[in-house]
């Protein structure tokens, strides 16, 4: 146990000053629709730039893990994800929230969040280089099959109303197909303008979807009312152990999706989320209220996205290959700090890394504790009258989407993408499938056309002589069989008389 | 008489506020900058361009003596910000602007599929910053290529499927030129999304090669993880001293890089202009800032005036000779 020895280095005041920042800043811009962990790190590189390596890091690292668990405070309390990887969570949280349950919600998002982050944390400590070998088999086509298997999860995400969702899927791939092709470079769908040519981006249609969409929803309602419908709100800011054993194998299932997902380069939390919540609902139980506010659902995706958070920095730390944006501005971090990613790293400068490693763990200990003070505060958005909230979430959805990328085009995005998510939310075509259809389009195509340039054209063979990619068709087989299948859960029909 | 008493203050007053405001104008014109100046990075946080001028901001506003912030203008793979640099920036009120202009990623505006009106023209560079020249890389430990020629062989006898990066990259450039050169070099290509998607697609066995540029492969290289096979450029680079040049190789020219330059707003005045190209010139020799950037395996160089042409011009010739855009899809 080498790595215990720099435990201590972490807990001297400059690299507990560094988690503190890192969190509060990760918290507050993580919240922010637009304003994801990706940005928050770099602009913490030139604030840490005269630092000590090892603060630096443990600064990026806690920004990390506390822009990822931000992004839910605004996905559960107002159907606003502050970024991609909390957008499934704004389905069970924010119906608990406007059952009125919105501290439930958040101190279960809680312990989800700092559990996962902190396994995922002793998984990078203990298990790093093994893991790292295990992102290598990943090739063209075990990424076109991932992005099948997270495709499953618009049936359940659907409830009940299939075509309609197998819809809102396909036209999220036709969206995803928006913009210059990277294998021909030509341009497509872009009809000479220069906004569309780098697609649509996941973060404006991500926000329009559900931020953008959800204030113009706030604005049916009776602008005075709130809508948790209640006027107090709970104390009970830590969760009790009866709920965690309620979800007990829902968080399980959660942070193993999570760890196992963070070290596919590519996927990280915005496809973990959605696996971990079909997987749920699939598995429900009778009782269970899968799209009403049913804590377990929640449990898998806060689980989830936070159980990313420290495997998909396993490539980056031992071959230097980021698993998602984060991880690289953090690569960039680690560079500019004169260290390179490697066997060297952990050869050459253990006190660096390992002291770094504690740091992100501890980090998730500490963001639980600021987290759980600032819970209530927090919810106290839910009391807050219709007729103020949708205003100051879109002003929010404008400001921090053209932040993120400076492009004005990106917020005519956005807002387009708003009023579809509106239209699709109203007549029930699963907004949630048009995302899944425009995260997982590119990674699917990529990996198709090269599988069929691999393969000469003979594509089945070729994916079938791949042990993990026959591993994940059978995990397909399994989803779509259990899509198929009548869900326990499923006691009510009026949802299945909206079907055709 | 009290009446004109006022009147005479008054006057006097707004003579002396206008006086003090000449004053000041004249004193803010005679400082430039007079306030923040921006570098607009024409691709999101968090990619190389923003990491490396997000080093440099720090040092150019030491030399410049006022804050420098990094903006990121991303999308149409630069395009939404250089139109806006080209085309829109004006040299009186984006005078306290510079952004970021990527060699060859510009050059789509060659690509008639683009249907750009813009050209190297269309711009006011300032200086050259950084250059990184093409390398190709295999495995450390892949028996088949000892050296280049063995690769070359191997892809007249059969297809060598290599990672470019994406279509009309500088890397993709080097493969295009290769086909030229080589009589029957055969090549597959398996797009890739940035160079650390390229070392897990060779290291996990999905590819043969590589086609890249040195900076980001420098460490893979020094880990014994990746070995290079051919750098692309007209001598030996110097910080791979004994890895041989295509040209070396085959005796057929086959260079690519990827450069970044800073440019300004056209029209911009010449005095101006000499404010920035010399603050730039002294930030990129601060010893400090040359290690930082050593560390960040960025290689600097800094060129302006004739030298910078000579490099663009000569970028954009690479460019239209290998004309990517007139190849059939997959090879």
């Amino acid at each position: 146990m080498e790595s215990l020895d720099f435990l201590v280095n972490v807990v001297s005041l400059a690299n507990l000053g560094a988690m503190f920042l890192g969190i509060i800043v990760g918290l507050i811009v993580g919240a922010i629709p637009g304003l994801g962990p990706p940005m928050a790190i770099a602009l913490m590189i030139p604030i840490s730039f005269e630092w000590p390596p090892e603060t630096a890091l443990i600064l990026m690292v806690a920004t990390y893990a506390a822009g990822i668990y931000g992004g839910s405070f605004t996905a559960i309390l107002l159907r606003a994800p502050g970024t991609s990887a909390s957008a499934a969570s704004s389905i069970e949280g924010y119906e608990m929230t406007k059952r009125g349950r919105a501290i439930e919600a958040i101190r279960m998002s809680t312990f989800a969040s700092v559990m996962g982050g902190i396994i995922s944390g002793f998984v990078l400590l203990w298990l790093a280089p093994p893991l790292a070998t295990v992102s290598l088999l990943f090739g063209p086509s075990e990424y076109f099959v991932v992005a099948l298997l997270g495709l499953t999860a618009i049936a359940a995400v659907s409830f009940g109303a299939v075509l309609r969702g197998l819809i809102a899927g396909l036209f999220g791939l036709f969206v995803s197909t928006i913009g210059i092709d990277a294998a021909t470079a030509f341009p497509r769908f872009t009809y000479g303008m220069t906004g569309l040519m780098s697609g649509v981006g996941i973060l404006p249609a991500v926000i329009g979807l559900f931020a953008f969409a959800q204030a113009l929803t706030l604005c049916e309602g009776s602008p005075k009312s709130n809508i948790s419908g209640v006027s107090k709100l709970s104390w009970n800011i830590w969760p009790r152990i009866s709920e965690i054993v309620h979800c007990r194998w829902s968080l399980f299932r959660g942070w193993i999706t999570g760890l196992i997902m963070g070290i596919v380069p590519a996927a990280g939390g915005s496809v973990a989320q959605w696996i971990a919540y079909s997987w749920e609902i699939q598995r429900g139980k009778p009782g269970d209220k899968f799209g009403e506010g049913e804590v377990k659902g929640l449990a898998a995706t806060e689980g989830s996205n936070n159980g990313v958070t420290g495997t998909s920095l396993i490539p980056m730390f031992v071959l230097g290959i980021p698993g998602g944006i984060s991880a690289a501005v953090i690569l960039g971090a680690l560079m500019i700090h004169g260290l390179q990613p490697g066997d060297r790293l952990f050869r050459d400068s253990p006190e660096v890394i390992y002291t770094v490693i504690w740091g992100f763990i501890l980090a998730n200990f500490m963001m639980g504790g600021i987290a759980a003070a600032l819970a209530r505060t927090m919810a106290y958005v839910t009391l807050f009258p219709r007729g103020l909230l949708a205003p100051i979430i879109m002003i929010f959805c404008v400001v921090g989407t053209f932040t993120a990328s400076g492009n004005p085009w990106d917020v005519w995005i956005m807002v387009t993408f708003g009023v579809i998510g509106y239209l699709a939310q109203k007549y029930n075509f699963s907004p949630a499938g048009i995302l899944l259809g425009i995260i997982l389009g590119p990674i699917a195509e990529g990996g198709l056309r090269n599988v069929l340039i691999l393969s000469d054209d003979n594509p089945l063979s070729f994916i079938f002589a791949r042990w993990i990619s026959v591993a994940i068709i059978i995990m397909i087989a399994i989803a779509i069989y259990y899509s198929l299948k009548p869900k326990k859960w499923e006691t009510k029909t009026e949802t299945k008389t909206l079907e055709e | 008489m009290f009446k004109i008493k006022n009147v005479i203050i008054n006057a006097v007053s707004v003579m002396a506020l206008v006086g003090i405001s000449l004053i000041g104008a004249t004193g803010a014109q005679a400082k430039f900058p007079a306030g923040p100046v921006s570098i607009q990075v024409p691709f999101a946080p968090g990619g190389g361009a923003d990491r490396t001028f997000r080093l440099f901001a720090p040092y150019l506003s030491k030399e410049l003596g006022v804050p420098v912030k990094v903006t990121n203008v991303a999308g149409g793979g630069g395009w939404v910000s250089w139109s806006q640099v080209a085309n829109e920036w004006n040299p009186k009120k984006d005078d306290h602007k510079l952004a970021v202009v990527n060699i060859p990623h510009v050059f789509s505006f060659l690509n008639p599929a683009m249907k750009r009106k813009e050209t190297l023209k269309s711009f006011n560079f300032l200086a050259w910053h950084s250059y990184d020249p093409g390398l190709w890389l295999v495995r450390w430990d892949d028996e088949r290529f000892k050296e280049l020629n063995d690769v070359l062989e191997y892809a007249v006898k059969q297809p060598i499927v290599v990672a470019p990066g994406s279509y009309g990259s500088d890397d993709h450039i080097g493969v295009a030129f290769a086909q030229q050169a080589v009589p029957g070099f055969k090549a597959k290509f398996i797009t890739s999304k940035g160079d650390n998607s390229k070392i897990q697609l060779l290291l996990g066995k999905h590819v043969d090669m590589v086609a890249a540029n040195v900076g980001y492969f420098i460490n893979s290289i020094l880990e014994r993880k990746l070995r290079p096979i051919a750098v692309l450029h007209p001598e030996p680079w110097g910080p791979l001293p004994s890895v041989p040049t295509f040209q070396e190789v085959t005796g057929k020219v086959n260079i690519t890089y990827a450069g970044r330059t800073l440019a300004t707003a056209n029209g911009l005045s010449e005095e101006k202009r000499g404010v920035y190209l010399a603050a730039i010139k002294r930030a990129m020799n601060n010893p400090e800032y040359i290690q930082k950037e050593v560390a960040n395996r960025n290689h600097l160089m800094f060129a302006e005036g004739e030298g910078m042409w000579k490099l663009l011009n000569g970028g954009q010739k690479v460019a239209e000779q290998a004309a990517y855009w007139k190849q059939k899809g997959v090879q």
